[in-house]
C-alpha cells in the first residue's frame, strides 16, 4: 500500500524536476548575425594611367539570396550594415610590378544619383596584392550609400542595383600601348544582416 | 501501468527532452557561423562547461555494491546547471577585417538575445550575435546498472537517435563505468559503505558537429538508514568538447577545441525509497556546480 502511494509521488516529483514547474520548452527571441560578402571582379588591360572600369551588381538579388539561404523573411531583419571591405589581385602574370593609385566608387543605378568614393588605394603594388586580401579603410560617403541601399531593401521602398567603378588616377611605371598593364582583381564588401528569430529551447529550471 | 512501464515513459520523456534540444543546436551552428576561432570558443564555453558538469554527475546514488549475486536497475538521470550572471557574456573581438579592432562584452550562447553592435571607421558597424537567454541547461539520460562480481558493478549509459535532420545528423551518448566495493575489505562494523569507480562517456551530434568526452574517477560513501540513504562522493572530473561548423567568414569548416575542464568534484546527495524504487537528489560542487535528480527501479 505504502509502495503504491510512493511510486506515483516519486514520478510526480521527477516530472516536476523535468519541467521545473514550467513547460520544458521556453520561447526565446534571439538576434542572429549573417555575414555576407558582395564581390566584384574587375579586369584591367590598360595602356594609360587614367582609366575607369565599371561593374554592376544587383544588390537586391544578392540580399534575396541571403534570405533564401538562411530561411528568413525580410520582415525578420532588424538591421543591415557595412562591416568592412577588401580587395585582392586574382590574376597577374607580368614580370614587372605596377604601383597603382585611385578610388573605387559606388553609385545607385536604381534610384540614380552621383557616384561617391567607397575605397581609396594609394601606391598599391599589384604584385603584393596577388592572392592576398588587402583590408581597406572605407570612405564614409560610400558606406552611407550602401547602408541606405540596405535600408531601402529592408523597407521595401527600392530594389537596389549598384554600380562599382575603379577610377584609377596614377600608375608607376606608366603603362603604354607597347607595355600594357594586365591584371584581374576583386573587390569585396562585407555586410552584417541582423535578424530576430523566435525559437523554442529547453530551459527547464 | 507497471513500475517498469512508468520508468520507460519517463525515459521516453528524457529522450524527448534531448530531441527537443536539436532545433536549438541547429540554431547554435547558425550563430557560430558569424564567428571564427577565439570568438566561437568564448561564445560556446558556458555550454561546454555545463554539459561537462552534467555528464559527470548523477551516475550513482549509493556507495553500496553487493559482493556477489545478480542485481540490476534501470535508471533515469536528470542533471542540470543554473547559469550565473558571469556566464552571460564573454570578451569578444571584432573580426572580418573590421577597423579599428575592438573588444567588448558580447553575449555567450546562454547570454541575452540582443545582438551587440559597435561602430568603426567610416560609419561601418560590427554586430555580435545574441545568445539563447538561458537560465539553465539540463540533460536527461537513461542508464542501466548491472552487478555484481567480486563487489564490482557496471554502469552503462546509452542513447542514440536519428533525428532525421540532414543538417544536424544523429545524436548519441555512450557511457560506461565500473564501481568496486571498498567496504568488502573493511570491518563489517565500519559505519559507512565505501566504493570507488570511474565513468567514461562520449557524446556526438552529427558526423562531427559536436564531439564531447567526459571522464570521472573517484570514491563514494553512503549510509543506509532503511528508506533513506545520504551519500557523498569525491572525484576528479575531465571533460573536453570539440565543435566543427561552417564559417561565413572563411567559407570553410572551422574546428574548435573548447578548453578542456579538469576539476575536483564534491557530491552531496540523498536517496529515498523502498525497493524496487529509489529516487535521489544531489548537489555537485565543482568548477561548474550542478544538481541532479534520479529515479531507479531494480533489484
Amino acid at each position: 500500500m505504502r509502495t503504491r502511494f510512493l511510486i506515483p509521488l516519486l514520478l510526480l516529483l521527477l516530472g516536476f524536476a523535468l519541467s521545473g514547474g514550467n513547460c520544458l520548452l521556453d520561447e526565446k527571441v534571439l538576434d542572429i548575425v549573417y555575414l555576407h560578402k558582395t564581390c566584384v571582379d574587375f579586369e584591367e588591360n590598360e595602356d594609360s594611367e587614367v582609366f575607369t572600369t565599371p561593374a554592376t551588381v544587383n544588390y537586391t538579388e544578392e540580399l534575396d539570396e541571403v534570405l533564401d539561404d538562411n530561411n528568413i523573411d525580410k520582415s525578420d531583419i532588424n538591421s543591415a550594415h557595412v562591416v568592412s571591405a577588401s580587395y585582392m589581385v586574382t590574376d597577374f602574370s607580368q614580370t614587372d610590378d605596377w604601383s597603382i593609385t585611385g578610388e573605387i566608387t559606388v553609385r545607385r543605378v536604381d534610384t540614380g544619383g552621383a557616384a561617391v568614393t567607397l575605397v581609396t588605394y594609394t601606391n598599391q603594388s599589384v604584385l603584393d596584392a596577388l592572392n592576398n586580401s588587402v583590408p581597406v579603410v572605407l570612405d564614409q560617403a560610400g558606406v552611407e550609400l550602401l547602408n541606405q541601399a540596405l535600408e531601402d531593401y529592408i523597407a521595401g521602398t527600392a530594389a537596389p542595383v549598384l554600380m562599382f567603378a575603379v577610377e584609377n588616377g596614377d600608375v608607376d611605371p606608366s603603362p603604354s600601348p607597347s607595355n600594357r598593364m594586365v591584371f584581374d582583381w576583386r573587390g569585396c564588401v562585407a555586410i552584417h544582416v541582423v535578424a530576430g528569430v523566435s525559437l523554442e529551447v529547453p530551459d527547464p529550471f | 501501468m507497471t513500475v517498469p512501464a512508468r520508468l520507460m515513459t519517463a525515459i521516453g520523456l528524457a529522450a524527448l527532452a534531448l530531441l527537443l534540444a536539436v532545433p536549438a543546436v541547429a540554431q547554435i551552428e547558425e550563430q557560430l557561423s558569424a564567428y571564427t576561432g577565439v570568438n566561437a570558443e568564448g561564445y560556446l564555453q558556458p555550454l561546454s562547461d555545463a554539459f561537462g558538469a552534467d555528464l559527470n554527475s548523477g551516475w550513482y546514488h549509493s556507495a553500496y555494491v553487493p559482493e556477489d549475486g545478480f542485481h540490476w536497475s534501470i535508471e533515469l538521470r536528470v542533471m542540470g546547471v543554473i547559469f550565473s550572471d558571469d556566464a552571460a557574456t564573454f570578451s569578444a573581438t571584432t573580426e572580418s577585417g573590421f577597423t579599428p579592432e575592438q573588444t567588448v562584452d558580447a553575449p555567450t550562447v546562454v547570454g541575452p538575445g540582443d545582438a551587440v553592435t559597435v561602430g568603426g571607421d567610416g560609419g561601418t558597424e560590427f554586430s555580435f550575435p545574441g545568445g539563447f537567454d538561458l537560465n539553465s541547461f539540463a540533460v536527461a539520460v537513461p542508464q542501466i546498472k548491472l552487478g555484481s562480481y567480486k563487489g564490482t558493478e557496471a554502469v552503462i549509459r546509452y542513447f542514440a537517435v536519428d533525428v532525421g535532420d540532414v543538417e544536424i545528423g544523429d545524436v548519441s551518448l555512450l557511457g560506461f563505468g565500473l564501481r568496486h566495493s571498498i567496504s568488502q575489505y573493511l570491518d563489517p562494523e565500519f559505519p559507512v559503505d565505501l566504493a570507488g569507480g570511474f565513468m567514461w562517456q562520449k557524446f556526438t551530434l552529427g558526423d562531427d558537429f559536436i564531439d564531447a568526452n567526459a571522464f570521472t574517477i573517484g570514491v563514494q560513501a553512503s549510509r543506509n538508514f532503511g528508506w533513506i540513504e545520504p551519500y557523498a562522493g569525491l572525484s576528479y572530473d575531465m571533460f573536453s568538447m570539440s565543435v566543427s561548423y561552417e564559417s561565413d567568414e572563411s567559407g570553410e569548416t572551422e574546428e574548435i577545441d573548447l578548453d578542456a575542464e579538469s576539476s575536483v568534484h564534491l557530491c552531496l546527495g540523498c536517496a529515498i525509497g523502498i525497493a524496487p524504487v529509489m529516487v535521489n537528489a544531489e548537489y555537485n560542487i565543482a568548477a561548474q556546480s550542478s544538481f541532479a535528480f534520479g529515479l531507479a527501479v531494480g533489484f
